[in-house]
């Protein structure tokens, strides 16, 4: 008997919270249909050209700026009653760009109010394109929230992923304080936009968001391959690289082989040679697919086409081994400092070795900086051929030297390094020098 | 004149006779120089003969291979011309052999032949592919569309779909009958083509607009099969974790791929990826990353994409996913799930069953196909323009053979052949049966079977379907692209005999 009393009661409450809902709902729509102010009604009133339009809008008062919002998210012209009629694009257009001109002191309470009364998709998707427009580090979390409103709901709807990686590229490209929130945002938001955020950071070409990549490698379950992935699409990295090198080395050696696979693929697009010997020993893993991109990853990083025989790549990388234990350190002294036949023999010689390309090509841009007019030139050359970009730097400084024939030679190699075609002024290839 | 002397004169006597002797011996020094400096001469002309003649015999084996390519961009069969009856061009000659290596792939193989030069050249070359993606939508089946559906066109090379105006070129072809219905509330529009099959018609109920030809085609289309990639099957995947499971570029193969409620999957190209089975759960995602290259998914045993899951492309561009089912499955491929999909759908072997919710940017060809609501079907028209280039051959590698000399000797004393009787590069390909149905000058519409030697191209203003050898016949269109399948004149044609 008590327990019927129980079951009854506990129906009871289950209706209730139903009902309760179905209200907020019904007052929710209420909200979103309401009939639009007289005010708002006048601005769209025709005749009205588009820069007409943009004055009224300028004109209304902060009050509208939710119906303004409504319109815009829906395409709808307001009206105070009957049938809604289209904005069209144009006007559309019009309404967000006058949206996005107000202060942020009054878009941003509006937003907040949306993230808490739980914003439709349409909705969650004008906010998106408002932050991408005007927001700032202050107001990653109010995109989180936008985008994915609690309750969290499984899976993210494709065009709101899309937006999101929008507005938190543009974010970050307008705000250099929003880099610094990731790591935190990433551990506070739901699951299901951890891919968005990688890829959104992903979409920034600075180094600082690649150092980010890197960092925030191994914080979230499930997230390492894509940022190992995203990593490996930022290409050789011009500057100080040895570090972001370190972060992602250590995954040539977990279990699971698609991250391995995919570790090895970003050590060779990044230009790792310090993974080589690990790289060599992955030709014998068991999975084919991490034979594949070591084999992909070593053909990079030595610019040899061994295949996929191991046994070759073991002995080419033994023999090198020894040529730089035994007699690498004076011939990159003389190619660092010789002059003359002593310096062309010493470059004959090393250009001949593919291993650690890059400490080769550190010897050749140190020689660009002493050499002589002929000297230069045949160093500018070995920096074309090795393909390296620790050269980059001595290479831009020699577009000021005085032969023009090394000036040349060394536009020429900035040209293939970069694989960018710009003009051979300092200035423009002063962002490659890192 | 003291000097003149007895013995000043035998001393005289002594040298007389040597201006001779030096003479002699600077003449003789002069000759052998002479014929020295003549033999030498002679010789350097020689090798300079020879090494003009290897140069003009590799120019026409050269000439030998662009003869035979440009005979395979248009079927020919690449041989042109034999050792017992070779091609002439200018002073030399050269003849192709062509070898099938493996279907589609062949080795051509030319010797070039004039004055003391012969060189062989050869190459290998792969025969161009008649692409499914410009077929649009097309059914081996009767295809039936319900009342509101959409198939229409669009270039993705102009940008979205939503924002073109010419939705104009789509097409909707089957082997069998076309039904399209519409109603009042919900009308059905296609600006396009609806072709059935040969023999078919298309049944047309309620409001219904069909903005191009409804007339059948002229034969039957028949659909290629998949040659699925050798790639090692890894353990069967679930997934169900809120992170996304990331598949890498390259090849890959999982023996099945499910992935539950709330999870997403994302391939990432350049891929290969070889599944035994999909499923896709309610609400479950299934992303096409190509910023980095294509993808080719090929699912081999079941697909089932439930309503309510999405599968998705990252770029709009539909000639960068290819979504194909190799062999016939037990249930029809049920893809139930929202998009937007941008990309190629190919299923030769069985049927598809389109939920209400699923919209394709791109093509969608299979052996049946079943909708369950309102077909949302929009053609790219680049695929039909990326396919018109499919058709042209590829050169895979291109070797020397032989570069030598043999002097003194003619080709044509050494093939034994009279020069004046050998036949020009053009005229000189092998014989083929031509089977050809075309419309000539009077737009008068033609059938002709029998030997291509026989056969006056002049009498041709526009093609409609040719076979050399049983093989069909791929034209490369320069001006305008193929879509979907080949109209039927709807007369009887007029049948030619031998012209020539």
């Amino acid at each position: 008997m008590e327990a019927h009393v129980r079951s009854r009661r506990w129906r009871g409450i289950g209706v209730l919270v139903v009902a309760a809902s179905l209200l907020a709902s019904v007052r929710a729509s209420a909200q979103d249909a309401r009939p639009a102010s007289a005010a708002l009604v006048a601005a769209f009133a025709e005749p009205c050209t588009q820069v007409e339009l943009r004055r009224r809008l300028a004109g209304l008062p902060a009050s509208e700026l939710a119906g303004l919002f409504q319109a815009a998210a829906h395409g709808l012209l307001p009206a105070t009653a009957g049938e809604p009629r289209s904005l069209g694009a144009e006007w559309q257009r019009v309404v967000r760009e006058s949206l996005a001109a107000r202060p942020r002191r009054e878009l941003v309470p509006l937003l907040e109010d949306l993230a808490a009364r739980g914003p439709s998709a349409p909705e969650s998707r004008e906010a998106q394109l408002l932050l991408e427009s005007v927001g700032s580090a202050d107001h990653l979390r109010l995109l989180v929230r936008l985008t994915c409103p609690p309750p969290v709901r499984p899976g993210l709807a494709p065009e709101l992923r899309r937006g999101f990686e929008s507005a938190l590229s543009a974010i970050l490209a307008r705000d250099p304080a929003a880099l610094a929130r990731l790591p935190a945002l990433l551990a506070e938001s739901p699951a299901v936009l951890a891919g968005p955020l990688v890829d959104g950071l992903a979409r920034q070409p600075s180094p600082e968001a690649t150092r980010l990549l890197a960092e925030l490698l191994g914080r979230a379950p499930g997230l390492d391959v894509l940022l190992l992935l995203r990593l490996a699409e930022r290409g050789p990295l011009v500057g100080e690289a040895a570090g972001l090198h370190r972060s992602v080395r250590p995954y040539l050696r977990e279990r699971d082989p698609v991250v391995v696979g995919a570790a090895a693929q970003a050590c060779g697009r990044l230009g790792d040679e310090e993974a080589i010997a690990e790289l060599v020993a992955l030709l014998g893993h068991e999975d084919a697919r991490v034979r594949a991109s070591a084999i992909d990853a070593l053909q990079r990083l030595t610019g040899l086409a061994y295949g996929p025989d191991p046994a070759r790549w073991l002995r080419w990388f033994h023999d090198e081994e020894r040529w730089w234990e035994r007699e690498a350190e004076p011939l990159l002294l003389h190619v660092e400092r010789g002059r003359g036949l002593e310096f062309v023999r010493a470059s004959r010689e090393v250009l001949e070795h593919r291993l650690y390309r890059a400490r080769i090509a550190r010897a050749f841009a140190l020689g660009l900086t002493r050499a002589q007019d002929e000297g230069a030139e045949l160093a500018c050359q070995a920096l074309a051929r090795l393909g390296s970009p620790v050269g980059v730097g001595a290479l831009v400084e020699a577009l000021e030297h005085r032969d023009a024939r090394v000036r040349q030679a060394a536009w020429k190699a900035l040209r293939a390094i970069t694989g960018v075609e710009l003009p051979p002024d300092p200035a423009a290839w002063a962002r490659f020098e890192g | 004149m003291k000097t003149r002397n007895g013995n000043g004169e035998r001393r005289d006597a002594g040298r007389r006779g040597s201006a001779l002797v030096l003479s002699l011996i600077a003449v003789a020094t002069v000759v052998v120089l002479s014929a020295s400096f003549s033999q030498f001469a002679s010789a350097v002309a020689d090798r300079q003969a020879q090494a003009i003649d290897k140069k003009q015999a590799f120019y026409l084996a050269e000439a030998g291979l662009t003869e035979a390519f440009a005979g395979f961009t248009c079927g020919k069969s690449g041989i042109v011309g034999g050792p017992e009856a070779p091609a002439l061009l200018g002073d030399g000659l050269f003849w192709v052999e062509a070898t099938e290596l493996m279907p589609g792939i062949f080795r051509l193989d030319s010797t070039g032949m004039i004055g003391s030069g012969r060189a062989r050249l050869s190459l290998v070359a792969q025969r161009g592919i008649d692409g499914i993606a410009a077929l649009g939508v097309f059914s081996g089946g009767d295809v039936m569309l319900k009342a509101g559906s959409v198939v229409d066109a669009y270039d993705s090379t102009l940008g979205a779909y939503a924002g073109q105006a010419d939705k104009s070129g789509a097409a909707l072809g089957s082997n069998g009958a076309i039904t399209v219905v519409g109603t009042q509330l919900k009308p059905t529009s296609i600006q396009g083509d609806v072709t059935p099959g040969s023999e078919e018609t298309v049944q047309v109920m309620g409001s219904v607009t069909i903005t191009g030809s409804s007339t059948p085609a002229l034969t039957t289309t028949e659909l290629p099969e998949v040659i699925v990639p050798p790639v090692t099957m890894g353990a069967a995947q679930t997934h169900a974790s809120p992170y996304p499971l990331i598949v890498p570029p390259g090849k890959v193969g999982y023996e099945s791929l499910t992935v539950a409620a709330g999870a997403e999957v994302v391939i990432h190209g350049p891929a290969q990826v070889v599944l035994g089975s999909l499923t896709l759960a309610a609400s479950a995602q299934l992303t096409f990353d190509t910023s980095q290259g294509p993808v080719r998914l090929y699912v081999q045993e079941s697909v089932d994409l439930a309503a309510g899951s999405v599968m998705t492309t990252s770029s709009t561009n539909p000639a960068e996913v290819m979504f194909q089912v190799p062999a016939a499955t037990e249930q029809p491929v049920a893809l139930r799930s929202g998009g937007p999909f941008h990309g190629v759908i190919y299923a030769p072997e069985t049927t598809l069953l389109l939920g209400a919710g699923f919209e394709s940017f791109g093509a969608v060809v299979a052996q049946a196909m079943t909708f369950e609501g309102a077909a949302r079907l929009h053609f790219d028209r680049n695929l039909a323009a990326l396919a018109a280039e499919d058709v042209l051959p590829v050169m895979l590698s291109w070797r020397l053979d032989e570069l030598g000399s043999l002097p003194g000797s003619n080709p044509f004393d050494q093939l034994g052949v009279v020069k004046g009787s050998l036949a020009k590069p053009s005229l000189a390909h092998a014989d083929q049966t031509l089977s050809i149905d075309y419309y000539d000058a009077l737009d008068a519409y033609h059938q002709y079977v029998g030997l291509e030697s026989e056969f006056d191209w002049s009498v041709v203003k526009t093609v409609i379907f040719a076979t050399r050898d049983g093989v069909e016949v791929l034209f490369p269109r320069a001006t305008s692209t193929k879509t979907g399948t080949r109209k039927s004149p709807g007369v009887l044609p007029i049948v030619d005999g031998p012209m020539i």
